[in-house]
């Protein structure tokens, strides 16, 4: 018997939760959390959605969501906050503009804490926007939640941002985590730079091979994204749309 | 208590239970202190951040999320925000006494 009663809490919390979306990159910079929070958002549109903020040093989701109320407890446990049709979690609601200065063991503890407090109650979907890189936190996350997730890797076309990608896949598959596909975004520019690749050239086919994962969307680098927090979806390119749409289909072919 | 008193093997246990207050240790300068001595700073900082001096008890994350007192601090000595809880944050059962039946 495990004496950690928060590893029993976290199968209850997830109880009513069909479905866990991991976002994760093998670097930071990607757009993973941009992915995170349009993905959500646009699924949300039809699903019940939740988004939870696992990246504990530079938790961006709050500044991307527009959102209300203060995250807080209750004797049961925490409330989420609510932004648009989401429900969000994320500890930047509560350090606000605070440098977290957070040490090994104390990042797996909060992840552990997370993932047993909240109470979520029924979602078609919890999207969880991963740390960048491959260490404890990540670790800690995906293994916690396996049972009901897969995971959805994010990069630039760029060969470095690529090379950590293969990195992450290769933990994935040895961790037994079910990966539903690759998203290159900032892949190429829309308007008024339409036609410029800003990771330069790629060629898709060349990077499936090197990273043995199916690129489900290839989304572009939108400057509405860019110039507006929160993030204005109705603002946002066509093209970003369709992509967020392509993924989304994806995640229902997994299923 | 509570929740280990539903589980199954552990009813009928006595508990005795010694609270330790919370300690910190300053990574910069080694200065360490008591939780006590930054509830003046924490208060500030709350005030500051959500508008009301200190959310008590449940409301305040500090509650759920314990890990996070190095966010909201700093070493009252040298001003650092590099520190480490050094003791008093985790329950741990220190002994186990054990009968035959």
């Amino acid at each position: 018997m495990d004496l950690d009663y928060r590893l029993q809490m976290i199968d209850k919390r997830l109880e009513r939760v069909e479905k866990i979306l991991l976002i994760v990159s093998g670097k930071g910079g990607v757009g993973k959390s941009v992915v995170a929070a349009t993905l959500a958002n646009h699924i949300s549109k039809e699903k019940l959605v939740g988004l939870l903020d696992l990246d504990l040093h530079g938790p961006t989701l709050p500044l991307l969501l527009d959102h209300v109320g203060r995250l807080g407890g209750q004797k049961d446990g925490v409330n989420p906050v609510t932004a648009g049709r989401m429900k969000l979690v994320s500890l930047g609601l509560l350090t606000v503009e605070k440098p977290m200065p957070l040490k090994g063991e104390v990042k797996r503890d909060l992840i552990i804490e997370l993932l047993s407090e909240i109470n979520w109650g029924k979602l078609n979907y919890l999207i969880a926007d991963l740390p960048p890189g491959t260490g404890d936190e990540a670790l800690t996350a995906i293994r916690l939640t396996i049972r009901k997730s897969s995971a959805i890797l994010v990069s630039t076309p760029s060969p470095h941002s690529l090379g950590a990608v293969k990195r992450m896949s290769g933990l994935l598959v040895d961790e037994d985590v079910k990966i539903t596909g690759l998203v290159l975004n900032m892949a190429y520019m829309v308007d008024p730079h339409r036609g410029v690749t800003p990771f330069g050239k790629y060629n898709a086919q060349e990077i499936e091979k090197k990273i043995g994962v199916k690129i489900i969307a290839e989304l572009p680098l939108d400057p509405e994204i860019a110039s507006s927090t929160p993030i204005n979806m109705e603002k946002l390119s066509s093209e970003f749309h369709n992509g967020l749409e392509m993924i989304y289909q994806a995640v229902q072919r997994s299923i | 208590m509570e929740t280990l008193g539903e589980i199954e093997d552990l009813k009928g246990v006595d508990y005795m239970v010694a609270i330790r207050e919370g300690r910190f240790k300053c990574l910069k300068c080694g200065h360490e202190w008591d939780f006590k001595d930054s509830v003046k700073s924490l208060k500030e900082f709350s005030k500051e951040t959500y508008g009301v001096e200190e959310p008590e008890g449940l409301e305040s994350p500090l509650h759920f999320f314990p890990q996070l007192i190095t966010v909201f601090m700093k070493c009252p000595k040298c001003g650092s925000s590099d520190m480490e809880v050094a003791g008093g944050m985790d329950t741990v059962i220190e002994r186990a006494i054990l009968e035959d039946q």
